[in-house]
């Protein structure tokens, strides 16, 4: 039985709590330098400079973390769309939960409620994901 | 702000080649380890993307003192593999204004589509940029 029938509209992914380090936002900039840009993500006397309450987490890379949480959730699906709205920063070294929903099912395609909180439960990243199934 | 705003939507629709990215493994890895993913059926996690859509050429900090990334989606079409080279043509779609609690903010939208060296289209994402504070 294809896995796609175990799953059910109000279906959760998560909570999970996940504290994203400096040293890893470090090896996102690694790869794109070209991010580094006015230092928020990178020098935390820059971040403050700016009024920010520590450094972020670059959108891309919190686009990444929830695409990988989504597709291991169902790794026989394909991830056909990540659509986010970044409400809030997303700081480093700061426990943020990401969680996702089941809302609807459409032939093999499953979409997706996602969020990520701060601890406060407060929306600081909000969006949706659709995963396609394969057929049979 | 008005005439600024003008001027950006005189822009709405061009487009520009951005350059082209190969996905070596060192940058592999360090994505890999920056998300805590894996490579799956020798696939790089499709978001890697994501982070090569390019800086924004046409719209710069003219405006605001303040820029971050609104809202992005992504819409992944084919596997990348390490040792793809991928190109990106980003085109601006949209421009407005709006008000927030901190005052007004100005928003830029663009697509972008992203082929590999094959030529085949491997995703298709839309940005969103806001600008605020004042000039």
């Amino acid at each position: 039985m294809s896995r796609l029938a175990g799953i059910d509209v109000g279906d959760m992914l998560g909570p999970a709590t996940e504290t994203i380090q400096h040293d890893r936002v470090m090896r996102f900039m690694a790869m794109r330098p070209r991010l580094a840009g006015d230092g928020r993500f990178t020098d935390p006397d820059a971040a403050a400079k700016l009024g920010l309450k520590g450094m972020l987490v670059p959108g891309p890379l919190q686009a990444g973390i929830l695409a990988r949480i989504v597709r291991h959730w169902a790794p026989e699906a394909h991830l056909t769309k990540l659509d986010l709205v970044f409400r809030r920063s997303v700081l480093q070294d700061v426990p943020v939960t990401f969680e996702a929903v089941v809302i609807d099912l459409n032939g093999s395609a499953v979409d997706l409620d996602l969020n990520i909180l701060d601890s406060d439960g407060e929306r600081l990243v909000t969006g949706s994901a659709t995963l396609v199934f394969p057929e049979g | 702000m008005t005439e600024l705003i003008e001027q950006y939507r005189a822009m709405v629709g061009e487009h520009r080649l951005m350059d082209s990215v190969e996905f070596s493994e060192t940058m592999v890895a360090d994505y890999l380890a920056a998300t805590g993913d894996a490579l799956e059926a020798g696939a790089v996690p499709p978001l890697i993307a994501m982070a090569f859509v390019g800086d924004l050429p046409l719209i710069r900090s003219d405006w605001g003192s303040r820029g971050f990334l609104a809202g992005q989606a992504f819409f992944p079409e084919l596997p990348i593999y390490p040792g793809d080279t991928l190109r990106s043509t980003t085109t601006l779609v949209e421009v407005y204004e709006k008000t927030g609690r901190s005052g007004p903010l100005l928003f830029t939208v663009w697509e972008t589509g992203l082929t590999n060296q094959r030529g085949e289209t491997v995703a298709r994402c839309r940005r969103s940029f806001a600008r605020q504070g004042s000039s």
